[in-house]
C-alpha cells in the first residue's frame, strides 16, 4: 500500500526533531547548530495523501472540565481580553439540557471541519477552503473580513479579531480584521504529529473524552471507535459530513 | 408630436446650494472618520461582535443598494415599457442608480476588516460565492447604467438606449435577486433559509427606490424653482404605492410560509411578538408607519393631493424600509442558532442566548457617510451635466400624446442640446 | 483667459518648479539606516537573490504551506524573523527589527507582522538540525515539548507494532 510510507517517514522525522532538540539542550547556550547547506533541506511532504482527520468527542464521558479549551487557546496564543463580546474563542464548551427530560451534559464544540463547508462555499476570495486531508481553514492572507463565513457557519465555530494584536505565535498567525477558527492544529499535523492540543490535553488533564485520528483509515483508533460504538454530527440535517463526531448526544 | 425635453444644468451657485453641499461633506467627513477609527482600533468600537456579525453599517449599505437599483425603475418604465410620460426623468433615474450604488458599496468596503485588501476581493474568486456573483453584478451594473446614461445624453447614441435600457432592467432585477440570495441562501440559519427573500428584496428595491426617487425629484425641482406637474408626481406615488403593497405581500407569504412550519414557530414567535425591539420594529416600523400609512397617504382621495403628504408617504415607506431591513439582517442573526434541537443550550460563546445589539456611533457615521456619498454625488452631477429636465409642469409632459418608439430619439436628443 | 493671468500662471510654475529642484539639489546622499547583524552566519539563499527575490519566495512558500500544508522553513517568514530579528526586539527601536527597519527606510508597506509574529519566540533560538522536526524555531529546549513529542513517537511506535 502506497499509504504506508507516509507513517513511517513522519515516524522519522519525529526522531530526527527529537534527536536535534536533544541536541541543542546538551550544547551549551550560545552555541547554534547552524545547517551547512539550504540546498540539503527538503521540503515538508504536505497533507497526508488519502486522509481525513477528525475528532472524536464522547459527550458521556466529557465533564466539568476546562482542559481542551485552555490548551486550545494556550497553544494557538488566543488571548481573552476580557470582552466576551468580541473575545476570540476557537473551542468552547456548551452545556445542553434536554427540555423533555432535564438531563444534561457538558461537550466542546468547535470548528467541525465540514467536507461541505458552508463557510468555504459563501467565501467571496476563497480565503475559507478546505484542505486535501479534511482540515477547514481560512487563509488570512486572501481573507477581506467580510464575516460573510460567520453567517454561514451553522455552528458558529468562528471569531472575528476585533483589535489590533501583538505577540502572537509564530506557528499561529492571527491578526486583526481576518476571520479565524480551529486549525486542528494544523501546525502539529504538517510537522507529523499526530494529535491536537485539545484532544492531549483532554487525555491529560481532563477525562479522556476526546480521540484525533483518520477517519479514512480503517485501523486508526477514531475510525474503529466509530465503527464499534457510532458517532453523530451535530445538525446532521444540514448533510455537511463533518469530521467531528460526537458519542452519548 | 410632444414639445421637446429640454435638459438643463442647475445653477449651483445660491448659498442653498453650497450649503447643502457642505452638509454632505461633512456627512462623508463623519463616514471617513468612522472608518479610521475602525481601522486604527478594530472592530471593537463598534456594536458588532462575534455573534451579531453584520450590523447597522450593513443595513444602511443594502438599503442603498437595493434602493439604487429601483431608483432605476423610472428609466426602465420609459425605455423597456415605452412610457414616454416617463422619459424626461430617465437620466435622474440613471444617475440616481449609480449614485445610491456607489454610497452603499463605499459602506460595504470600508466595514470590511481588511479594507485595505479591497485589491484581494477583486483579483480572487470563488464563484460559488454569492458575495462573489455581487461583486460582478454592482459593478456591471454601474458600467450598464454609465452606458445607458450615455446613450441618453448624447443625441447620435439615442437610438441605442432602449436595447441598454432591456439589459440594465434584467441585469437590476439579477443584482437584486443577488442581494436577497446573500440571506436567502444562508442554509444554517432559520430566518434567512427562504428563496422567497430574492422577490422580497426585488420588491423592496422597487418600493425603496421610487421613494427615494420621489423625494430626490420634489426636492430638486423645489429648490431649482422648476416647475413639476401634478400629473406626473400622481403617477409616481401611485407607483410606489403598488410597490409598497407588493412588498407587504411577500413579506406576508415569508412569515405565513414560516408560520406553518412548526420548527419554525419559535423564531417566528421571536421576530412578530417576544423579540423586543424586532416585533416593534417590524410592526410599528414596517408595518404601520412604513407601509399602511403611506398606502393610506398615497391612495386617500383628499391626502393624495398634498406634496407634503406625498413626500411624507414617501419618507414612511424609506423608514419602513429602514426598519424592515434592521428587523430581517439584525434579528436574524439576534435569535440564536438551533444548533442542539430540543435542548436548552448555554456557554460562555454566547449559545442559546438572545444576542442584544446596540449600534455604536461609529457605525452610524459610517451609514450616513455612505448616505451622504450617495447624494453629494447627485448634487454635483446636477450641477456640471444636463439631469434635470427644466420643465416637468403637465402642459409639457402630455400623458394623452402617446408617441411611438420612433420619436424618443428626438425626444431626448434635446438632453444633449 | 485674459493674457495677464496666464503670465502670473506661468510664472508661479516656474518658482515651484525651481522651488523643488532646489529641495532635491540640497539633499545629500541618504544613508541606509543601522541593520541589526544577522544571527546566522550565511542566509539561506545568496544575498542577491533575497534581495531582490524574497517577497517572491515568501509569496510562494506561504501559498504552498497554507494550502498543501508544503512546509519550507528556509522560505517561510518565520525563518527570516529567527535570523534577522532580535528576540528583544521593538517596533520603537527599528535597529532590533532587521525587516521593519528596511521596509520603512525603502518605503515599501507590508502586512506581514499583522498576523506573524514579529519576533523569535524563544530567546535561545538556534537552527534546528531538522527543520520539519518540532524543534524548529520555537519551543526549542522546551522540556513540555520535548516530552510530548517523545510520547508521540512512543504512540506511533505502539501502533506500529
Amino acid at each position: 500500500m502506497s499509504d504506508e510510507r507516509t507513517p513511517n517517514l513522519s515516524r522519522r522525522q519525529f526522531i530526527t526533531g527529537a534527536a536535534a532538540a536533544v541536541a541543542s539542550l546538551t550544547v551549551a547556550p550560545g552555541v547554534f547548530l547552524l545547517k551547512t547547506s539550504s540546498a540539503s533541506i527538503p521540503d515538508s511532504p504536505g497533507t497526508k495523501p488519502g486522509a481525513r482527520w477528525g475528532i472524536l468527542i464522547d459527550s458521556n464521558k466529557c465533564g466539568d472540565c476546562n482542559a481542551c479549551v485552555t490548551a486550545c487557546h494556550e497553544e494557538n496564543g488566543v488571548k481573552s481580553l476580557n470582552r466576551p463580546r468580541t473575545d476570540a474563542q476557537w473551542i468552547r464548551k456548551v452545556e445542553i439540557t434536554d427540555r423533555a427530560t432535564g438531563h444534561s451534559r457538558s461537550l466542546p464544540v468547535m470548528c467541525q471541519h465540514c467536507e461541505h463547508p458552508p463557510c468555504a462555499d459563501v467565501c467571496p476570495t476563497g480565503a475559507s477552503f478546505r484542505r486535501a486531508d479534511g482540515i477547514v481553514l481560512v487563509n488570512k492572507h486572501t481573507c477581506i473580513g467580510c464575516r460573510y463565513c460567520m453567517m454561514a457557519c451553522p455552528y458558529k465555530a468562528r471569531s472575528f479579531i476585533h483589535e489590533p494584536l501583538e505577540d502572537q505565535l509564530p506557528h499561529a498567525p492571527r491578526g486583526k480584521g481576518t476571520v479565524e477558527s480551529c486549525t486542528l492544529c494544523v501546525h502539529r499535523i504538517d510537522r507529523g504529529e499526530r494529535t491536537t492540543a485539545c484532544v492531549e490535553a483532554c487525555r491529560k488533564d481532563g477525562n479522556g473524552a476526546m480521540v484525533f485520528g483518520n477517519l479514512n483509515d480503517p485501523d486508526s483508533e477514531i475510525s474503529r471507535r466509530l465503527a464499534q460504538y457510532g458517532g453523530v454530527a451535530i445538525r446532521a440535517d444540514l448533510g455537511l459530513n463533518p469530521g467531528v463526531r460526537y458519542q452519548g448526544l | 408630436m410632444t414639445t421637446k425635453t429640454h435638459f438643463r444644468e442647475i445653477e449651483g451657485r445660491s448659498g442653498g446650494y453650497y450649503g447643502l453641499l457642505a452638509l454632505l461633506v461633512i456627512g462623508i467627513g463623519l463616514g471617513i472618520i468612522a472608518s479610521l477609527l475602525k481601522g486604527t482600533y478594530g472592530h471593537y468600537i463598534t456594536g458588532m461582535d462575534n455573534q451579531i456579525v453584520w450590523g447597522l453599517p450593513h443595513v444602511f449599505a443594502i438599503f442603498l443598494i437595493v434602493a439604487a437599483s429601483g431608483a432605476l425603475n423610472v428609466a426602465s418604465i420609459a425605455s423597456v415599457f415605452g412610457r414616454k410620460l416617463y422619459k424626461p426623468l430617465a437620466p435622474l433615474s440613471g444617475l440616481l442608480a449609480i449614485t445610491l450604488l456607489a454610497g452603499g458599496l463605499a459602506i460595504l468596503v470600508l466595514d470590511l476588516g481588511r479594507p485595505d485588501r479591497l485589491i484581494v476581493a477583486m483579483t480572487y474568486y470563488n464563484f460559488k460565492s454569492i458575495f462573489a456573483w455581487n461583486i460582478f453584478l454592482y459593478t456591471g451594473f454601474m458600467a450598464i447604467v454609465l452606458v445607458y446614461l450615455w446613450f441618453l445624453m448624447e443625441r447620435r447614441m439615442n437610438r441605442y438606449s432602449t436595447p441598454v435600457g432591456y439589459v440594465a432592467f434584467v441585469w437590476r432585477l439579477i443584482l437584486t435577486t443577488g442581494t436577497g440570495s446573500i440571506f436567502g441562501f444562508l442554509v444554517a440559519r432559520e430566518t434567512y433559509d427562504a428563496a422567497i427573500l430574492a422577490p422580497l428584496f426585488i420588491a423592496l428595491s422597487f418600493s425603496l427606490g421610487m421613494a427615494v426617487f420621489i423625494l430626490t425629484l420634489m426636492a430638486a425641482c423645489r429648490w431649482t424653482n422648476r416647475p413639476l406637474g401634478d400629473v406626473l408626481i400622481g403617477r409616481l406615488k401611485n407607483l410606489m404605492g403598488v410597490f409598497v403593497a407588493a412588498v407587504l405581500y411577500f413579506v406576508a407569504v415569508y412569515h405565513v410560509t414560516n408560520l406553518y412550519a412548526t420548527r419554525l414557530h419559535d423564531v417566528e414567535a421571536f421576530m412578530l411578538l417576544h423579540g423586543g425591539i424586532y416585533p416593534l420594529l417590524f410592526w410599528f416600523g414596517f408595518i404601520l408607519l412604513g407601509s399602511l400609512l403611506p398606502l393610506l397617504m398615497v391612495f386617500h382621495p383628499a391626502w393624495s393631493k398634498s406634496r407634503a403628504m406625498i413626500a411624507s408617504a414617501a419618507g414612511l415607506v424609506i423608514v419602513g424600509g429602514m426598519a424592515q431591513l434592521y428587523v430581517i439582517i439584525i434579528g436574524g442573526q439576534a435569535y440564536p442558532l438551533d444548533m442542539f434541537p430540543g435542548y436548552d443550550v448555554s456557554s460562555t460563546f454566547f449559545d442559546g442566548v438572545v444576542m442584544a445589539y446596540t449600534p455604536s456611533m461609529v457605525e452610524f457615521m459610517l451609514g450616513i457617510g455612505g448616505v451622504a456619498l450617495a447624494f453629494f454625488l447627485v448634487v454635483v452631477a446636477l450641477k456640471f451635466l444636463r439631469f434635470l429636465p427644466e420643465n416637468l409642469s403637465d402642459e409639457k409632459i402630455d400623458p394623452h400624446h402617446g408617441g411611438t418608439q420612433r420619436s424618443e430619439g428626438t425626444e431626448t436628443a434635446a438632453a444633449g442640446a | 483667459m485674459p493674457r495677464r493671468i496666464v503670465h502670473v500662471r506661468l510664472m508661479l510654475a516656474g518658482l515651484l518648479l525651481a522651488a523643488a529642484a532646489l529641495l532635491l539639489a540640497g539633499c545629500s546622499p541618504v544613508e541606509a539606516p543601522q541593520m541589526m547583524e544577522a544571527r546566522g552566519d550565511q542566509c539561506v539563499e545568496p544575498v542577491e537573490v533575497i534581495r531582490r527575490d524574497h517577497m517572491t519566495i515568501l509569496k510562494a512558500e506561504k501559498d504552498r504551506a497554507v494550502n498543501l500544508g508544503v512546509r519550507n522553513p528556509d522560505h517561510s517568514i518565520r525563518g527570516c524573523v529567527n535570523c534577522h530579528v532580535s528576540p528583544t526586539a521593538s517596533r520603537d527601536d527599528p535597529a532590533t527589527h532587521f525587516c521593519l527597519n528596511c521596509h520603512t527606510f525603502t518605503a515599501v508597506r507590508m502586512d506581514c507582522f499583522q498576523c506573524h509574529a514579529d519576533k523569535p519566540a524563544n530567546e535561545d533560538y538556534r537552527h534546528a538540525l531538522n527543520p520539519h522536526g518540532p524543534a524548529h524555531g520555537f519551543q526549542l529546549a522546551d522540556s513540555k515539548s520535548l516530552a510530548r513529542d517523545m510520547e508521540a513517537i512512543l504512540a506511533l511506535e505502539g501502533q506500529e507494532q
